[in-house]
């Protein structure tokens, strides 16, 4: 039986869609078999990041309101063979879906797949009411900026209001050096107001918009960011492993050269 | 004892049987009187129409067709001998005439289509714009864009082979006409300068060229 798991963060922009492209490939690299399901309605992305969005032919509101079957709308990735899109509709909106759909879709879902994983929209309204009505367990994913740990704090209070079962927090695009100067809030201070089990700590990483340019997801590469999506890969099936030393001290030449920038 | 006056509806038009041995005033005022009992079945479609039976000149055939016309909504477009082919012919006649409608009565939109914005049309479409990636255009007909086309395309729905996609800047993410679909390639190559070019069905697979007098000149619109 397959686990539904939801990303989500209440404030825009700190990294929703690119932890569900790379956490997703991540998992379809560990040879689980996985759908990722984009419920940004009107405002699709998941398909863009993955480098898919030409495959494009039928959406999840097609499969919701019967127009075509599950299976035809699945667009399959093309690095993983184990590893599928639903996308959202662009021309339609939120109310296209309701909560009881979405729990029903995610049931069918779960006989075929290890893990399904849905990309909530920005927003405490319907759309993030829909993301969450079939999940198992939540991936909160916020920055360590005050008004990005607000807003998640706001979103594990209503997940906990929805009596999800699993929790876990991502602190996304922390710079070590900022943190280091005190300038940051450090994982363990943004750790220290939510108070949810931490599943990873990515660092902000230009790789990631060429990444997201490219639609190709950087999870698995030599890159710290890459690194550190697939050890977020490993605990989500249950492995334990440790935190990455993201303040390790650059190479000789690499700290000389560095500097310039 | 059979009616003397029959209509027979084929897949293409309607065709009237009309008895061989009965006098034209007798069968004219009997026409008119069947066509105006079965005016609300035969509904306002565009039909071709064929006879059977009784011969009649010319005159009395727009005779015909004028009852026709008075006593329902029907828009008789073409008449046809009633000959072993006349399926085909109907066929392609009222292709054409659909065809030549379409393109007649195109919708024009003015401005860019951006994320999320469609549009929908039974004829075909022209913009005067951009149509962004997000944006779709559905059409039974052609499509053309002034402008670059960077979205999603759908000319010849409900499946006319015959249409096609026109467009300033040709870089979409999908195209399909009639039930064929084109998705673009993974690593674009950007390196051609923006020249018009035409996407078509050619043997069951979309091609894309530039838009030469040769192909304009094959075009069926």
């Amino acid at each position: 039986m397959g686990e539904v798991i939801v990303v989500t963060s209440g404030k825009g922009g700190v990294g929703k869609t690119t932890t569900t492209a790379n956490v997703g490939t991540g998992l379809a690299k560990l040879d689980k078999k996985v759908v990722l399901i984009d419920t940004d309605i009107g405002l699709r992305n998941l398909d863009v990041v993955m480098g898919l969005e030409n495959r494009i032919v039928y959406n999840l509101v097609d499969v919701i309101e019967g127009n075509c079957k599950i299976k035809q709308a699945l667009i399959k990735d093309k690095r993983y063979p184990n590893l599928y899109l639903l996308p959202s509709a662009q021309t339609r909106d939120k109310s296209a879906v309701k909560p009881e759909e979405m729990k029903q879709l995610c049931d069918q879902l779960k006989g075929e797949f290890d893990y399904i994983i849905i990309d909530c929209p920005a927003g405490i309204e319907q759309g993030f009411e829909n993301a969450v009505a079939g999940a198992d367990r939540a991936l909160v994913v916020t920055t360590p900026e005050v008004s990005a740990v607000r807003d998640a704090d706001r979103i594990i209070g209503l997940l906990e209001a929805h009596e999800m079962k699993k929790t876990d927090l991502i602190v996304n695009r922390i710079r070590m050096d900022m943190v280091k100067t005190g300038d940051m809030m450090s994982s363990d201070d943004v750790v220290e107001i939510l108070a949810v089990n931490l599943i990873g700590i990515v660092p902000d990483d230009e790789g990631i918009i060429v990444a997201t340019n490219n639609g190709e997801p950087l999870v698995g590469n030599e890159s710290k960011a890459g690194q550190a999506y697939m050890n977020i890969c490993r605990r989500v099936t249950g492995e334990e492993v440790p935190f990455l030393d993201l303040a390790a001290k650059k190479g000789f030449f690499k700290r000389l050269f560095g500097k310039k920038k | 004892m059979a009616a003397s006056v029959m209509i027979k509806g084929t897949k293409n038009g309607i065709t009237l049987v009309l008895d061989e041995n009965e006098e034209y005033d007798v069968l004219k005022e009997k026409v008119a009187k069947k066509f105006a009992e079965s005016a609300k079945f035969l509904g306002n479609a565009k039909t071709a129409l064929a006879f059977e039976g009784k011969k009649l000149s010319e005159e009395q055939k727009d005779e015909m067709i004028k009852i026709i016309t008075d006593n329902t909504s029907l828009e008789i477009v073409c008449l046809l001998d009633n000959s072993d082919e006349a399926d085909e012919k109907f066929a392609a006649a009222l292709l054409k005439k659909a065809q030549e409608a379409q393109a007649v009565n195109s919708k024009i939109y003015k401005g860019n289509l951006r994320s999320g914005q469609s549009i929908e049309s039974d004829n075909g479409i022209v913009v005067l714009g951009d149509v962004n990636p997000g944006a779709s255009l559905i059409s039974k007909g052609n499509i053309i864009v002034l402008g670059s086309l960077r979205g999603t395309a759908w000319a010849g729905v409900g499946g006319n082979a015959n249409c096609f996609i026109v467009c300033s800047d040709m870089m979409p993410v999908q195209i399909r006409i009639a039930d064929i679909i084109a998705r673009s390639p993974d690593n674009p190559d950007r390196s051609g300068a923006k020249e018009m070019r035409i996407a078509y069905l050619e043997n069951g697979q979309i091609c894309i060229s530039p838009l030469s007098k040769d192909i304009i000149n094959s075009l069926v619109i």
